[in-house]
């Protein structure tokens, strides 16, 4: 704390008190909740379509417009995840597991409600950090090399396998047909490209978005239309007490700090995003699951996922503003917004401009208030999409990906590749194969290919550098750990 | 695969039946409706940046949106694909750049080869440079030759990816000096940074603006620039041949049409690049984003894309991406 004085924080109230910036950063937040919301638009791109409306704008107006719409992005991919099975952004993928199952059983209320709260108990808690322990935290970013981001990823590939139910052998299948997606393209280490069959769209490797509609909502889509008797399934919707929402928090404060952190922390590391801090922590909340939770969705699955998915907001701003290096995508365009204000963010950013800084943790504190409220006041009326009948519903949604998968790149490839993935899930779906490991695969498995053969290529390929350096140890040993308890829980089950 | 949702068919069936109708001197009319650049990068960057402010000009110059669609992936090699699918009418432009546009066709066939694209200008370069973190031993790039040569493979590097002009470049240094040095990618010009600050390798290779905060803070040493010239923004960072190395490069950025676009077309699109890249509002902005305004004519930029070319042949072939 002793970086920021008072009057910097006198100073930066007063700039940000100003009515018109609280416009903005809530303008902001509706837009990111509108990019976030739909799939196939993330917050990433819509910091990115902004970012050129915020040159002659002042340093106030833009950031606030830019942390806003990167605040309710991060939040809003919950809404259709829950409601529709239909993550709007990738680090919502979790959410929908435990979330969706709630919604169908009417309990989409208390889902959402979980959502919004966690949301903002995880951007909260990861500007605290960012407050104070910026230039600490930064160090910690340059501790993970090679060998430090393939023990990391390892161990998310595990904790998904083990934790997303039904048969191990099948998650393990899963989570390696998911990889085998991931090596598409040009190959990160060698630059030779593989896996494209002859087509320039797939040098890119296979996009992570279409694959998430395609095997969260496309394959869902499929599987309630051929169940002729949805109709009658769907339970009305309850409504949840302000209290009985607290008491879920009161019952996990521990579940709730530890995803807080974890989204802080996955969320300093350059290179890995709300993706991987979603999954990582919903793997974290699925370790005392009670099995009759796999079928009513655990409450539990959500707060961790969206806890770890907003938090990760501050966390990437750490390296951003102490390194000029970006933690996640959304980061690495706001280096564009800053420059433009002449600002380089960098190891100096902190000590010399103080002001901005404080600016910039208010401009959050008061986005992330603005998705509570937002969120609590829209909540009980969004449930009624689920009132719609599936012969309505089901086709819209059809819409809904198709334009999102469409709206990814402006064009028609990706809506072929999220078809084709779709049928592709719904068959895995029918053979009792879990998607969650799918997607994570494709999100980890070049995280983990690249880093293991970078790793060894800097190591004189030494392998024993995976257990003598001991943050890849202690990930590695967990990764272990894990697999082994999976292991005699199903033995016993 | 492709389903049939684009709304560009329709248009371009409007279009085709307009152009029919019409079949006017073609050049005298163009722009007759929005044009596309597509840039091969994600939206948000300075690049990006770039593009969108000089599409703003051109809309101004020309009365039609000018409309940029970001198409990331494999360093530029994906959205320069696409770009390729599009007739050569004018109406969709290339934001092209260094690697996608010189090194990817000849690695693999990646659906467009360099003749695909009419250059119309060259816009900006931005310069490369060699930085080692703050507490490194090495303090010249003579110091790096030495220590490679003292032991081959023992120094490790960082640029953005494989097949990278950093990379490739690099390459093309090592080789002029005898020495042997290993690669790694470091997934973009910040993730290269990184892993040269977290000590995985010894030095980083990327572009000079990277550098600037960074290397106020103490935290990284930029030892060269490979240019003919000092960068304004690290005005105490010697080039390489203050150091006794003839070696330059730059990523450049430029923008192109696709083959077969009508002469006239392309003369007036050249006409009106150049007048939109050499007004006062651009430079201020290439300014901001720390790029080094380098026009080149149409013909001047496709001399260079050849010199590139057969510069790169010769040094994928040495490093193994080319058999």
């Amino acid at each position: 704390m002793d970086l920021i004085s008072f009057s910097a924080i006198g100073a930066a109230l007063g700039a940000i008190a100003d009515p018109m910036i609280l416009l903005w950063i809530l303008i902001g937040v509706v837009v990111g909740l509108i990019f976030g919301a739909a799939p196939g638009l993330t917050a990433t791109a819509g910091v990115a379509i902004a970012t050129p409306l915020t040159f002659g704008a002042s340093f106030e107006v833009a950031m606030a417009l830019l942390l806003g719409i990167y605040c309710g992005g991060y939040f809003a991919g919950s809404i259709p995840a829950i409601l529709i099975n239909t993550p709007g952004a990738p680090g919502n993928a979790a959410t929908a597991l435990d979330g969706y199952r709630m919604a169908r059983r009417g309990n989409a209320d208390l889902a959402v409600s979980l959502s919004v709260v966690s949301s903002f108990i995880g951007g909260f808690v990861s500007i605290l950090v960012l407050m104070l322990a910026a230039p600490n935290l930064a160090n910690f970013a340059l501790e993970f090399t090679s060998v430090e981001y393939f023990a990391l990823g390892t161990f998310g590939l595990v904790c998904v396998a083990a934790v997303s139910g039904g048969s191990l052998l099948k998650g393990m299948i899963a989570a390696a047909l998911g990889m085998l997606l991931g090596c598409s393209g040009i190959d990160p280490v060698g630059g030779m490209t593989r896996l494209t069959f002859g087509d320039p769209n797939l040098l890119g490797g296979v996009p992570l978005m279409p694959a998430l509609i395609a095997f969260f909502a496309v394959s869902e889509m499929l599987v309630q239309a051929a169940r002729r008797d949805t109709l009658a399934t769907l339970p009305v919707q309850r409504r949840v007490a302000a209290r009985e929402v607290a008491g879920h928090y009161l019952r996990n404060k521990w579940l709730t700090v530890r995803s807080a952190f974890i989204g802080t922390g996955i969320g300093i590391l350059p290179g890995t995003g709300p993706t991987i801090a979603a999954w990582i922590a919903y793997g974290e909340s699925a370790r005392k699951k009670a099995p009759q939770a796999q079928e009513e969705g655990d409450p539990r699955g959500v707060i961790a996922a969206e806890t770890a998915n907003n938090a990760v907001t501050g966390g990437a701003l750490i390296p951003l503003l102490t390194l000029g290096i970006p933690g996640d995508t959304v980061t690495a365009v706001l280096i564009g917004a800053l420059l433009i204000q002449g600002i380089d963010p960098g190891p100096f950013f902190i000590a010399e401009k103080s002001d901005l800084f404080v600016q910039i943790l208010l401009i959050l504190l008061f986005a992330n208030i603005c998705i509570l409220v937002i969120g609590l006041g829209t909540r009980r009326w969004l449930p009624a999409i689920l009132k719609l009948p599936p012969r309505i519903l089901i086709p819209v949604i059809g819409v809904l990906c198709a334009t999102g998968a469409f709206a990814i790149n402006n064009t028609p490839f990706e809506v072929g590749l999220m078809a084709v993935l779709g049928l592709a899930g719904y068959v895995l779906i029918r053979f009792g194969f879990p998607m969650a490991p799918v997607v994570l695969g494709l999100v980890l498995g070049p995280m983990v290919e690249t880093n293991l053969r970078n790793a060894l290529t800097a190591n004189d390929m030494d392998a024993t550098v995976f257990v003598t350096r001991p943050i890849a140890a202690l990930l590695l040993t967990a990764a272990v750990f894990t697999i082994f308890w999976t292991w005699r829980r199903h033995r016993r089950a | 695969m492709k389903l049939s949702l684009s709304l560009t068919r329709p248009l371009a069936v409007a279009a085709g039946i307009a152009a029919v109708s019409i079949a006017a001197p073609a050049a005298a009319e163009y722009p007759e409706k929005p044009v596309r650049i597509v840039v091969p990068f994600g939206a948000g960057d300075s690049l990006d940046g770039t593009a969108r402010v000089i599409a703003e000009q051109l809309k101004k110059e020309l009365k039609v949106p000018f409309v940029v669609q970001n198409i990331p992936g494999a360093g530029g090699g994906k959205g320069t694909a696409e770009a390729n699918k599009a007739k050569g009418d004018g109406y969709t432009l290339l934001m092209g750049s260094t690697g996608a546009l010189t090194a990817r066709p000849l690695i693999s066939k990646p659906g467009y080869v360099t003749s695909d694209f009419v250059p119309l200008a060259q816009l900006v370069e931005v310069p490369i440079g060699l930085a080692v973190k703050a507490d490194s031993p090495f303090k010249s790039v003579k110091d790096i030759v030495a220590a490679a040569k003292a032991k081959p493979g023992g120094v490790k590097y960082a640029t953005p990816g494989p097949g990278a002009t950093q990379h490739i470049n690099m390459e093309i240094f090592a080789k002029a000096q005898g020495i042997k040095m290993k690669h790694i990618g470091g997934r973009g010009g910040k993730g290269a940074i990184t892993k040269t600050l977290s000590g995985e390798v010894d030095f980083v290779f990327v572009g000079a603006p990277n550098y600037t905060g960074l290397a106020r803070g103490g935290k990284l040493r930029v030892i060269g620039i490979a240019a003919d010239e000092r960068v304004p923004y690290l005005p105490n960072v010697p080039t390489f041949k203050e150091q006794g190395y003839d070696f330059t490069v730059a990523v450049w950025f430029g923008l192109l049409t696709r083959k077969g676009t009508p002469a006239a077309v392309v003369s007036k699109l050249r006409a009106v690049v150049k007048k939109v890249a050499n007004q006062a509002s651009t430079s201020a902005l290439y300014k901001k984003f720390n790029f080094i305004e380098a026009f080149l004519d149409g013909e001047g930029f496709q001399k260079r894309i050849d010199a590139n070319v057969a510069k790169h042949r010769v040094v994928l072939k040495d490093i193994g991406l080319i058999k």
